[in-house]
């Protein structure tokens, strides 16, 4: 070899060196100043937050932060009453953040955890559903289209991380890849990914042998994307002058006041209607003609509900926490009972959600709450789908206190 | 003139084993870095909602 060809060779062997030390003093760089800023950085709901994992793994590691993660239950309805906005200033010593947005799938939040991997062993986390996640779609009823929700909250960093996960089994991660690949339009903009996914979904020996073969290029995949991930907060705290030292207010709540008061607002706020919908809902409601003929619609309830690809997304979700010894506290919310009866849904139907929700979560024995007791009270939601209203949050603040301080009654 | 200094600068560098690997390596290192500033960004936005009609 010659002495230039030699001279090239060290060179690029001497540069690789000075990339990987940069990246890997980068990377703990970051690491430490998401550390220092993350609870001045919690309340803004940033892209990074809902979309990315630097700042939830550093959240998870404060002591005096709780995670919530969730979905439309969480952000519909912007209300001081909302848990991030409640506990916003540490009041009982801690802070609530949302990750949440419009229309998460239980197979979103699988990934969003499988992520997080063991940063969330022994970690007391919130799980947020609600029963309008568990129907399909339907004109005229519950209304979503999973394509669509599956495509607004889709993070190619969590997609990745779950299918190239140490920390998860071959048999869930194989699990996760057969309900992405039902949103086949969102997957297909990334080739390798869809490719690693369809490998993944299958448990063949060719699959396997080819997921083994692909996986060094994933692994690369994540890392880039994690780097990536850092960049972004780390460029957000250079270009904002943030104070780390968030101001913290210590005062005892009066609950029966906070009730008060929310409930008040609540009614205020359901002035067009007289079933407790919330006044910017009602447009929905206003076209159908309520109420209608008792039980005509429980049979398009059932199917609805039972045939929903979110119970097999749901029980998908829970062995993931499971797998990666997460605390998890499920937080559901009640039925709206008085609103579906209206709906031309019978209260005994109805409650095949309650069933349903606990044959799935009930074998996993994670703390559920159901709030079941409050399913005949028409101000806990704003409309069918049990969105939480201004005095239901307030029910759910009282739990996620609890919840905090370790002293919620099973 | 600073053009012919520059050039006998850097090929007097050039002829000498070590100063041959430095350069090379800070030409690598300008060829890594202009490629990370030209497509290291990530992009974490997703589809905002979209109200569907229903």
């Amino acid at each position: 070899m010659s002495c230039r060809s030699v001279s090239h060779l060290i060179a690029a062997m001497i540069s690789a060196l000075v990339l990987i030390a940069s990246l890997v003093g980068f990377n703990v760089y970051a690491q430490s100043l998401e550390m220092r800023y993350v609870n001045a950085l919690a309340p803004l709901n940033l892209t990074q937050m809902e979309n990315g994992d630097a700042l939830q793994q550093a959240a998870l590691q404060k002591p005096d932060i709780l995670m919530v993660y969730g979905s439309s239950e969480l952000t519909l309805l912007p209300t001081p009453y909302q848990a991030d906005r409640f506990f916003a200033k540490y009041p009982t010593g801690f802070t609530v953040v949302d990750v949440a947005s419009l229309g998460v799938l239980s197979v979103t939040l699988a990934q969003e955890f499988a992520a997080l991997g063991p940063d969330l062993r022994g970690k007391k986390i919130v799980l947020s559903i609600m029963p309008g996640s568990f129907f399909i779609n339907k004109k005229n009823f519950i209304e979503n289209n999973p394509d669509h929700d599956f495509a607004m909250n889709f993070s190619p960093l969590r997609t990745y991380e779950t299918i190239f996960s140490p920390y998860l089994s071959f048999g869930i991660k194989n699990e996760i890849s057969s309900s992405m690949l039902i949103y086949r339009d969102t997957i297909r903009s990334d080739p390798f990914l869809a490719f690693a996914l369809t490998t993944t979904s299958s448990t063949s020996i060719r699959n396997r042998i080819l997921y083994y073969l692909i996986w060094p290029f994933g692994e690369l995949q994540t890392g880039i994307l994690r780097l990536q991930d850092h960049f972004e907060v780390v460029l957000y705290i250079w270009t904002h002058h943030l104070d780390p030292d968030v101001q913290k207010v210590s005062e005892s709540i009066d609950w029966n006041t906070v009730h008060q008061n929310a409930l008040a607002e609540q009614k205020q706020n359901t002035t067009d209607d007289p079933y407790g919908v919330e006044n910017f809902m009602w447009w929905y409601f206003d076209r159908i003609s309520l109420p209608e003929p008792a039980g005509s619609n429980n049979d398009l309830y059932r199917k609805n509900l039972t045939n929903s690809q979110e119970w097999t997304d749901f029980k998908i979700l829970l062995i993931v926490l499971q797998q990666l010894g997460a605390k998890p506290l499920i937080l559901s919310r009640p039925l709206n009972v008085p609103l579906w009866e209206v709906m031309g849904v019978t209260e005994d139907t109805q409650d095949i959600f309650y069933d349903r929700l606990h044959s799935v979560a009930d074998p996993f024995k994670m703390p559920l709450m159901d709030f079941r007791q409050y399913d005949h009270d028409e101000y806990f939601s704003i409309d069918q789908g049990s969105h939480t209203s201004r005095d239901g949050w307030v029910y759910v603040d009282q739990i996620l206190d609890a919840y905090y301080h370790g002293q919620l009654q099973p | 003139m600073w053009i012919k200094h520059l050039t006998n600068f850097f090929t007097a560098i050039y002829t000498n084993p070590t100063g041959r690997v430095v350069l090379l390596t800070l030409y690598y290192l300008a060829i890594i870095v202009g490629l990370i500033i030209m497509y290291g960004r990530g992009n974490f936005t997703t589809p905002k909602f979209v109200y569907q009609g229903f």
